[in-house]
Formats: C-alpha cells, structure tokens, sequence
C-alpha cells in the first residue's frame, strides 16, 4: 500500500467546506454540565503556565545537530520511561534500552526491585543485552565474565590472568532507576532532580487511579517516517481531527479541547482533554446525537443502544458510562458506580516531558512513548499500550508481545482486526510522513511553526521546555 | 513634524503591546520600566501585528513566532530568523503626564515574506 497517498479521502458527508468558521464553542466545562455531576477530581486545579509564542525552526525535526543536542541534554538528562514493571515480572527478568548510540540494561533484580546499568561487559566492551530475557545472573556471551543481578562482577573466568583487576570495582556501571504508575523509569544523569520534580501535579492526580493496577492488554510498536518530536506532536492537539479524521467527527468534540500546562515541579506536565460521545461542533447542525451514540458504540463494540437511548448529548455519554461500567465490573469485580461519566467517556490523556503520556479514564485507556529510532531524526518508534484495569483478584494477564508496524506499512492492512483504531493510526501516519517532507520543503524564511494560541498550547509547552533543556533559550 | 498625543502614560499597563493609528501609520506603543517606546506595528518577519505582545528585558515578542525586537533600536535579538530589517521607531515624549509620539519619516520596514 502506498502510505503516500490519503488512504481512503476525505469522507463526502462530513467535510467541512472552506471558508466555515465556527464560533461559539462549549468549554469543556460547558459539556461536563450535561452529566450533572461533581466534577471530576483531575479537574480540581487548572493548569497555570501559559506558553507564549516563539521561533520553533523546522530544522530541528530533520538537522542531525539536533540528535546530538538531545543526547546529551534529553536522553542522558531526563527521566524517562522504558518499560513496565509488569513486562519484568520474575526476578532475573531484564530487557535493553536503546536510545541513539546509548544502550542500558535494565532488570528485576529483586521481588519489589528494579536496576539500571550500562549495557557493556567491563571486560571489552561487548553489548550484554540485547534482548527481553531471564536469568539468574548476567553473563557476558563473548568470554562468560558473570555479573549478579545487583551488577556485582561476580565471575571472571582464568581471573589469575587478571591480577590488576579487582572485582569490587570492575562492575557493572549503574544508572538511576525509579518506578511510578507500574513503569519503570531511568536517568543517567546522577545529579538529575528526583523522579517526583519530573512528575510535578501527575502524583496527585493519579492517586485515586493508579495507573500501576492496570494490565497491558494490547501493544504495538511503529516505526515512523517522521522525527519523534513530530510524532509526538502530532497526537498533542485536537485541531487536526476536522482534516486528518473528519470522519470522527461525530464522536468527539475535538474543537472544544481542553488544554492545561503546570508548572509545578520542573513544569514538565501537560493535558488534553477531548470530550467524548458529543459531536464536534464543526458537524454538529448535520449529526444527532442518537447518530453520535450509534457510531461511538459500533466503534468501540460496545453493546447497540435501545431505541429509547441518546436522544440527547447528556443521555448518549450517560449510556456509553453505564456501559463501559458494568463491562468493567464483569470483568474485573469491582464497582465501578462511584466514578464520575467523564471517567468512561472522554479522552484525556497526560504528557510528560519529554516523551509520555499516560492517559486517565476508561475513554482511551493508553500509554504512549516517543523515541528515535537510531541517529537518523527522520524516523523514529511509537509504542502505543491499552492499559486496562487488573481483576479484583490481582491475577495479572501475561504482558502480549507487541505488533510490529515497520516503516511505509499500513496498520490496517497488516492488522485488520483492529478495525476502526487501525484506520485512526493510519489517517495519521500518512500525514506524519508529509509534515517531514514538508518541513525540508519550505522556504527559507517560512520555516517556522505558526501556532494556534489555544490548540496547540502543549505544542508551545513542549517547545518552550526543550529549548530551555537543550539551550536555545534565547535571552 | 507635529506630535500627536495619544493618552495619560499612568493609564498604558506595563509591557504589553497596545496598537494605535497615527496619520493612518499602525504604531506600536510600549510602556516598560524604561520608559515608553512607539514602533511601527508590522514585523518585518511576515507582517504580524504586536497587538497583546508581551515585552520583557527591553523586547518585544512578536506573538507570531516569537521573534524578539529591542524596544530602543527595533532590530531583531533573535537570530535563528536570519536578518531582518529593523522596525522603525519613533520618538516619544512625555508632556504633564501625557505621551507623545512625534512620526519619523522613514518608511516601514516591510515584511520579508
């Protein structure tokens, strides 16, 4: 399948002609009246930090420089995520993390304990992991030098060959590790903040919803023609549903996204929150609410409404709520009746700097990361989770082994089963791979990004904190 | 040239930008700890107006692309947008607590693209 050409074009019924506005838009709050509840508590503080605008050139999603800059102020700095807690379930179980030319070991090295080190046999060298696997100790493949799983060298074959070496100082090289929400985090900066600055308001917000009492049901990892940045960036925004999903539009109401960025901590925590089962206001004289309720459940499988259901906004996300909760209660034993409607319908999804996001609620229960894949800055790899809440009796499912979706590949025509999810993903892949041809396309003077004040604040955010960590705040 | 009176200085917020029309020329005007500044109100980047900017160290942020113009001299403090002519500026006055902007003759700076 050609990914260079739309998939499927726009779909006839619910495009938008040029030259529309729409003004007048609900606030989120507005659509959180309809269910006539308390507010849900993620809600309770407001975001305070408002990005302004600045010089963001398109050469830093394509210019090698950039790579280098972000090795040595982002990935050898920041706390960041490379796997869960649950994908090391046995003590022993290790697994590599490979960001450009870097590489770490990280392992269960107790029941409740996780370490990290540098990837490399302290005799030459050579990569030790390379791979998820097990073991009661960590033994290099090329001459058996055997570390303990707390990186102590504990073997070192002929060592009377070795009369210089003295094991106590010939271990593996640790980095810092520290877990939140069920996912295991490294820095290899020793003088870097604790993880908590990093996570700022996220703590509390995640309090009540553990993200570490959920299960992976579904993971996927797509390697992308674009810069991980532009990646990411490309999931930061609702504004680019109308063009790049118009035929989702029934579902959510993308234009009246809500944006929040803090400061608290190092500032480094953002939201959207996209309401759900409402209709996007740019097709909101053409659909019914019953026609948004229709499509949302046959979307998500969900169980076809009666005739007498969703015949207003408030009663179409009321039914998808009481749904979604008895289907949780079915499948996990617990009560689901005390969370707030916004909780089973809408999207909200968190970003951590530089590359998380964690999302709160059953809406789109996801996970997601953003790295490069290798030294090149014109691709990079997504992985994309469905976090699903752990039964009542805490038996965890095994952790699937991932979908590969390699370059210029069409999620849809690998993997048809995910339906509606895969023609999302795809929507957006294509559009992914033109915003980095086009990046190197445009005019000298005409390359900068031109952002919305409102839409696209997490686009200013993310800017703003990524000039200040790598340096190219100008003063 | 005559000096048009715009307004009381105690009455302009402090570094924001506040955009007016003097013999039919948009001028920018500034008030900072240092003083109040009139610039013409066109970035020579690509034609944004400074309307609501925010002015901070002696700058002006043009809310486009955060180009960054030094309220004294109008030139352009942000290199990665390559050269730009200067913003024109004008000169104030202030007479019994009144701000006054007398027009330079030179002609706006016009945008690059």
């Amino acid at each position: 399948m050609n990914i260079q050409t739309r998939p499927d074009g726009p779909d006839k019924t619910w495009s938008v002609e040029a030259g529309r506005q729409v003004t007048d838009l609900p606030s989120f709050e507005d659509i959180l009246a309809l269910d006539e509840e308390a507010p849900p508590t993620i809600l309770k503080e407001a975001g305070d930090a408002h990005p302004g605008p600045r010089p963001i050139s398109f050469d830093r999603y394509f210019d090698q420089r950039y790579v280098d800059l972000e090795v040595e102020h982002i990935w050898r700095k920041q706390w960041q995520v490379v796997c869960r807690e649950e994908d090391l379930p046995k003590v022993g179980d290790r697994i590599n993390y490979d960001i450009v030319d870097d590489s770490y070991l990280v392992v269960r090295s107790g029941e409740h304990e996780f370490k990290a080190f540098y990837n490399s046999c302290r005799h030459r060298g050579r990569k030790l992991c390379e791979a998820r696997e097990s073991g009661r100790d960590i033994r290099c493949a090329y001459h058996g030098w055997t570390y303990g799983l707390d990186g102590a060298l504990d073997w070192i074959p002929l060592e009377q060959d070795f009369p210089q070496v003295d094991r106590k100082h010939s271990g593996l090289v640790p980095i810092r590790v520290a877990t939140w929400g069920g996912n295991v985090f490294i820095n290899p900066d020793p003088n870097a903040p604790p993880l908590s600055a990093a996570l700022g308001p996220l703590v509390e917000h995640f309090e009540r919803y553990d993200i570490g009492a959920r299960y992976t049901s579904a993971r996927m990892i797509i390697e992308v023609g674009c810069n991980w940045k532009a990646a990411q960036e490309a999931f930061a925004e609702g504004y680019h549903v109308l063009e790049t999903h118009t035929d989702g539009m029934p579902m959510y109401n993308s234009v009246a996204t809500r944006i929040d960025c803090w400061s608290q901590g190092l500032g480094y925590v953002a939201r959207l929150i996209t309401p759900g089962v409402v209709s996007d206001s740019w097709v909101a004289d053409r659909v019914s609410p019953r026609e948004t309720l229709e499509m949302y459940c046959k979307a998500y499988n969900l169980t076809p409404p009666p005739a007498d259901r969703g015949l207003t906004p408030a009663d179409a996300r009321k039914y998808v709520a009481q749904d979604r909760a008895r289907r949780l209660h079915d499948d996990t034993g617990k009560d689901w009746s005390t969370e707030p409607t916004s909780y089973f319908v809408d999207q909200c999804k968190y970003f951590l700097f530089p590359n998380h996001s964690p999302f709160w609620g059953e809406g789109m229960p996801r996970w997601q990361t953003f790295k490069p894949l290798g030294r090149d800055p014109n691709s990079c790899q997504m992985e994309f989770r469905t976090l699903l809440p752990v039964p009542a009796s805490g038996e965890r499912p095994p952790v699937p082994e991932p979908i590969h979706v390699k370059l210029g590949e069409s999620v849809k025509e690998r993997y048809p089963i995910l339906g509606q999810a895969a023609h999302l993903l795809d929507q957006d892949l294509d559009n992914m791979c033109a915003n980095q041809r086009g990046f190197k396309a445009a005019a000298a003077n005409a390359s900068f990004m031109t952002l919305s004040d409102t839409q696209e604040a997490i686009l200013r955010r993310f800017n703003e904190l990524y000039d200040q960590v790598v340096g190219l705040d100008e003063d | 040239m005559t000096s048009h009176r715009i307004g009381p200085l105690a009455e302009l917020p402090l570094n924001l930008g506040l955009a007016t029309e003097i013999e039919g020329r948009p001028i920018l005007v500034v008030r900072t700890d240092d003083g109040v500044f009139a610039l013409d109100n066109l970035c020579p980047h690509s034609g944004a107006r400074f309307n609501g900017a925010k002015a901070a160290k002696g700058k002006v942020v043009c809310p486009l692309h955060g180009a960054r113009f030094d309220l004294e001299t109008g030139l352009c403090r942000t290199s990665q947008l390559g050269v730009l002519p200067p913003i024109v500026r004008h000169e104030t006055g202030v007479v019994d607590g009144m701000v006054e902007i007398t027009l330079t003759a030179a002609p706006m700076a016009q945008p690059i693209i």
